[in-house]
């Protein structure tokens, strides 16, 4: 199980990061976009207006949600070999767990931790056991490439002893998933880990809104 | 290694160096990792660690089809990392720590000692990371980069695992969070392959 240890410290970034200083500061970093675009896509995760470091907490919260979901639906598929089951079961559970944390996280950044929304995977996507792993594996390093595009963005160091030991095991996960795409699968996409912004996430994952 | 990957190091150390030009340079009686200067040395003393493993362990020619292939390109970005690092600190104007002597034993007997050997450097060397702390004088750029290498580092951990038939949830996935490793403990567990002056110890440095 995935333990915080040693109780969370409160998070915060910058002072100067308001919500308002980010919308404008955003353009800078390559944001801009990304902040509009998820408080354009009303689902009851991006409704409220939270302070910065509760919304990146709740973005973060929805993209490991939607994680949790893909592992339930391709780990409910006959198709699945045991070994499949073996490895992926417990990349479910630390997501579950994940969603969790970050719903500990927002509210310690005084938000509120909002409802997943949810999420559609069409029989096209995950029909048969590679589509399936193919779909894992893509949203695996659509988080890792997007949590490392975050990493600029944080300046509290209290984030940091945080961040690093979830973004190490997702990079574990990944991995994982790319070595049961034997062929198919890259392990290693690269020699430094990439990243992307907030608003190729969102556009990576906007397929997989589904209508609650 | 090809002279454009060399080059190519050289670029993706960039970043890094421009982190630790914004960064003062280490005082003789600072603590341990207290600046970039000392993280990025004893960033590097884990890559040359680990790069000389996996090349002593590819030439032993121990794996064939997809291991080899896997353990191949470990190695290969072993020796980027080693290159991006080296190339930040020459960069900065600091010298690079000497590579210490290594001896790692009976690692390359076998299949499994080599897997084997290789999944606990590579879980030591990601909890050093997690152990690390925040160096505020690195830029965002240099902070990136640096979690870009240790977590390639965590999926050649994943997947050595994988091969060595660890056991899944505290082997594979290290219980789905990552503990952390202060320095001392790094040392303590990566001694016994180091045959020589070693940066890490405190008997070699980063000079600033």
């Amino acid at each position: 199980m995935v333990r915080a240890a040693g109780g969370i410290p409160r998070i915060v970034f910058r002072r100067e990061l308001d919500r308002r200083s980010v919308l404008r500061g955003a353009a800078a970093l390559g944001l801009a976009g990304a902040v509009a675009g998820a408080y354009r896509w009303r689902t009851e995760a991006w409704a409220q207006e939270p302070d910065t470091t509760a919304d990146l907490m709740n973005f973060a919260r929805t993209v490991e949600g939607l994680l949790c979901k893909a592992y339930e639906y391709a780990l409910e598929k006959e198709y699945m070999t045991p070994r499949d089951d073996e490895l992926l079961r417990p990349i479910m559970e630390h997501e579950v767990a994940y969603v969790e944390l970050f719903a500990q996280l927002v509210e310690q950044a005084g938000g509120r931790a909002v409802e997943l929304p949810a999420y559609n995977f069409t029989e096209a996507e995950m029909d048969d056991r590679m589509s399936c792993l193919r779909t894992l594996s893509s949203l695996e390093e659509l988080s890792i490439k997007g949590w490392h595009g975050q990493i600029p963005t944080a300046r509290d160091p209290r984030l940091v002893p945080q961040a690093r030991p979830i973004v190490m095991a997702k990079a574990r996960h990944a991995a994982v998933v790319a070595m049961l795409l034997e062929d198919e699968g890259t392990p290693f996409p690269a020699a430094i880990e990439q990243s992307i912004t907030l608003e190729e996430v969102l556009d990576g994952i906007s397929q997989y809104r589904g209508t609650a | 290694m090809k002279r454009r990957d060399l080059l190519r190091g050289t670029i993706l150390g960039a970043p890094l160096a421009a982190g630790i030009l914004t960064a003062a340079p280490a005082a003789a009686q600072e603590p341990r990792l207290s600046t970039a200067w000392d993280l990025l040395d004893y960033a590097l003393g884990l890559k040359y660690i680990q790069a000389e493993f996996y090349r002593q362990g590819n030439a032993a020619a121990l794996l064939s089809g997809r291991e080899a292939d896997y353990l191949n390109q470990i190695g290969y970005h072993k020796q980027q990392h080693v290159a991006a690092l080296t190339s930040a600190i020459t960069a900065a104007g600091g010298s690079p720590p000497v590579a210490p002597g290594l001896d790692f034993g009976d690692s390359f007997a076998s299949r499994e000692s080599y897997l084997g050997t290789g999944a606990t450097i590579e879980d030591c060397v990601l909890s050093a990371y997690v152990g690390m702390p925040v160096a505020p004088t690195f830029n965002t750029g240099a902070a990136t980069e640096m979690s870009g290498i240790f977590s390639v580092d965590s999926r050649a951990a994943a997947v050595l695992n994988v091969l060595a038939g660890r056991p899944i949830e505290n082997g594979v996935y290290y219980g789905g969070t990552i503990a952390a490793r202060d320095q001392g403990e790094v040392v303590a567990a990566l001694q016994p392959y180091v045959t020589g002056p070693w940066s890490m110890a405190g008997t070699a440095g980063v000079t600033s």
